[in-house]
């Protein structure tokens, strides 16, 4: 109490401008340590980037970095320490790869955080290698070579906001979209927030002309899509992605159908199959799917990114909104993701 | 008494908000910097460097060529020593005047002396006033994570531009310039890196058309002041260092070393206007052969490329990734270009 007392006694005396330089002096504070403790787990793999996200040196990547399962990368961490790993999982369309290093060493680590939690214009950080500035070219001598360096393994800090969430740009289906500057170089590496968890794995930018140059738009892949998989990277080889196997839906507010409701309701399920895992989770025609596993499913494009982040063979509630008898009625079905021609779909969802 | 401390309170608050805050201290930071930097208009006859690749004239090269206007340099002493960019004084120069703040005419401008390889370059001009010179940040207690404002010229220097960032590294090209993430385009190399309170960092240099970050990628460079000082009595005597240029035949790509269990080098990165990209090479193909050479490590392309002329053609061989995960070989047939090193 008394200290609480002495520290507002204490503080006005603060002429205001300084009080703003203080209060800026403090976040910057904080955001250095966080680079501080981040910046260690950050590896350098070929051309781009990675993390690792355990001491027992579990790293992820782009799979457009580090390939396919059973390649093997000489990884090194920021410092330039050395380790041999192993591709032991992918997903070329996810752009993920989880590499192991081999190695009984505490090495440095940053957590898996919570990417549904993310805000838009929270602050986040990107640690990465653009163009090869941290490195050299592989470390090695560079006659000629861009983004001639001492090979010092130092990687490149950038800080932005998130600038949105959900985003569907080609195959990645639920990007987190940043203004932290990333470039060619910048792939595979974590986009962090301010409490030091990887919320994402960096990946793809808009260009311009094909200039390969940041333009203030980012895309990482979220942490909870990679959770969501981990354990099938963790079993090897590669990964599906889940989809509703029998169900036809388009956009809300669609003039061919009645009661199709507006535009950004949900989607409209306008065609289903008998004996299909849609038939048998409950779904009828007419039927509006607002919500995916607690998320609001606004469009077709959004409804196919949602479910894309869960791996086949995934069971998830969906919320669904029926006309009984003149009245709307909110409710909640299981559905089982995946293709019934490749994994068996229990005969009822409900009881799993 | 408790009431009127709750009020106190209050009025902190909601001044350290930290939007508000942030905008106070740019505010702020840009009052203080902006007499300190002055706009450079350069005329010339010639300006082989402030050109794109294959002469900035492919359709997307355009923006790469400097634009017309003034840069910006940064007033280093009293009596009228500029510090600016060398790419901004580069090529064949007709005259240089300076503008700056309080003053109504610009001032005639002297090249001193120049580095180019730092890319810093000195002018100076006879003002009748002294000049307002910025104090120094202490580098050493700089730390990667760090606020940094890149200020710059405007055609009215007493309203600089500045641009907001992080320190994102702080050893690069040999540890004499730090790395940031505020934008940095050719209007504003050659102004001030400064801190928080408007503390001379660096100068804002190592732009170029041909450079693989390009302008305002949020990829950009200044010559630490410590290092500044040390290339100052060699500036102010007249020194005029070019840059080391090597020109070598090209195949247009970033190299990477490729996976451990598979020879080659990995292609990272194709530069703008690259002629592997022409051939039909892209990202993440394996080159594992250049005219019969094997292809194992850089070196080893390096040494392939080391004997043929721009303007040469070469059968490359490289792997692909098919969608399986497998790689598959291809032939290209690459007419090399000509690579300057920096």
């Amino acid at each position: 109490m008394t200290a609480a007392l002495l520290t507002l006694l204490v503080a006005p005396v603060q002429e205001p401008d300084d009080a703003a330089l203080q209060r800026v002096l403090a976040f910057q504070d904080r955001l250095q340590k966080v680079v501080e403790k981040v910046r260690p787990a950050y590896v350098f793999i070929g051309g781009g980037s990675g993390v690792c996200i355990s001491k027992d040196g579990w790293v992820l990547t782009n799979h457009h970095v580090a390939g396919p399962t059973g390649r093997e990368w000489e990884v090194r961490f920021t410092g330039g320490k050395a380790y041999n790993g192993r591709v032991i999982g992918h997903d070329p369309l996810h752009d993920i790869s989880l590499i192991k290093l081999d190695t009984t060493d505490t090495l440095p680590y940053a957590e898996l955080g919570d990417s549904d939690a993310l805000q838009i214009g929270q602050h986040v950080i990107a640690v990465g290698n653009p163009f090869m500035l941290g490195t050299g070219q592989g470390g090695q001598p560079t006659p000629g070579g861009h983004g001639r360096t001492d090979g010092n393994w130092d990687p490149t800090i950038t800080f932005g906001i998130v600038s949105a969430l959900h985003r569907h740009q080609d195959a990645y289906s639920d990007a987190i979209h940043t203004d932290c500057q990333i470039n060619p170089g910048n792939s595979g590496g974590p986009l962090i927030t301010l409490e030091g968890k990887v919320i994402g794995i960096n990946g793809r930018i808009a260009m311009r002309f094909h200039n390969r140059v940041n333009t203030g738009i980012g895309y990482a892949i979220p942490s909870n899509l990679i959770r969501n998989f981990m354990d099938a990277y963790k079993a090897g080889g590669r990964v599906r992605r889940g989809y509703i196997d029998g169900v036809t839906v388009t956009n809300c507010g669609h003039e061919g159908y009645e009661n199709s409701g507006e535009y950004g309701d949900g989607v409209l399920v306008v065609g289903l199959t008998e004996d299909t895992p849609a038939a048998k989770a409950g779904l009828k025609e007419g039927d509006i799917i607002v919500k995916i596993a607690g998320h609001r499913v606004v469009n077709d494009n959004r409804f196919h990114g949602v479910l894309s982040t869960y791996p086949q063979t995934s069971i998830v509630p969906i919320g669904v909104k029926r006309k009984v008898a003149g009245e709307w009625k909110e409710f909640d079905l299981k559905v089982w993701l995946g293709d019934p021609n490749h994994f068996k779909p229990p005969e009822d969802p409900k009881r799993d | 008494m408790s009431a009127c401390m709750f009020l106190a309170g209050c009025l902190i608050q909601g001044g350290t908000d930290l939007q508000d805050a942030l905008s106070k201290v740019s505010q702020d930071a840009r009052a203080k910097v902006s007499p300190s930097v002055v706009a450079i208009l350069v005329e010339r006859s010639r300006d082989p460097e402030g050109v794109g690749p294959r002469g900035g004239r492919s359709d997307i090269a355009e923006f790469q060529n400097r634009p017309k206007g003034p840069c910006s340099g940064t007033i280093v002493s009293a009596d009228g020593l500029i510090a600016t960019s060398a790419f901004n004084i580069s090529g064949e120069i007709k005259s240089i005047s300076v503008t700056v703040a309080g003053f109504e005419q610009p001032f005639e401008a002297k090249l001193l002396g120049f580095d180019k390889e730092k890319d810093i370059a000195l002018l100076k001009i006879d003002a009748p006033r002294e000049l307002p010179v910025l104090p120094k940040a202490d580098l050493a207690a700089l730390k990667v994570g760090h606020f940094a404002f890149l200020v710059g010229r405007a055609p009215d220097p007493a309203n600089a531009t500045i641009n907001f960032g992080i320190v994102s590294a702080l050893h690069r090209f040999g540890g004499s310039h730090l790395q940031y993430d505020a934008e940095l385009n050719y209007g504003n190399v050659g102004g001030p890196v400064v801190d928080l309170q408007g503390r001379l960092i660096g100068i804002a240099t190592h732009i170029r058309p041909k450079t693989p970050w390009g302008q305002s990628g949020g990829v950009g460079f200044a010559l630490k002041m410590t290092d500044f000082d040390k290339l100052l009595p060699q500036l102010k005597t007249g020194g005029r260092k070019e840059r080391t240029v090597q020109r070598r035949a090209s195949l247009g790509i970033v190299m990477a070393a490729g996976p451990r269990n598979m020879k080659g080098v990995m292609v990272s990165d194709l530069m703008p206007d690259s002629p592997a990209a022409k051939a039909g090479l892209k990202v993440g193909d394996v080159i594992t052969e250049v005219e019969s050479a094997t292809i194992e490590k850089a070196e080893d392309l390096n040494k392939a490329l080391e004997r043929r002329k721009p303007g040469d053609t070469v059968r490359v061989k490289a792997l692909r990734a098919t969608d399986d995960g497998e790689y598959k070989e291809f032939q290209a047939t690459v007419t090399l270009s000509e690579e300057e090193e920096y």
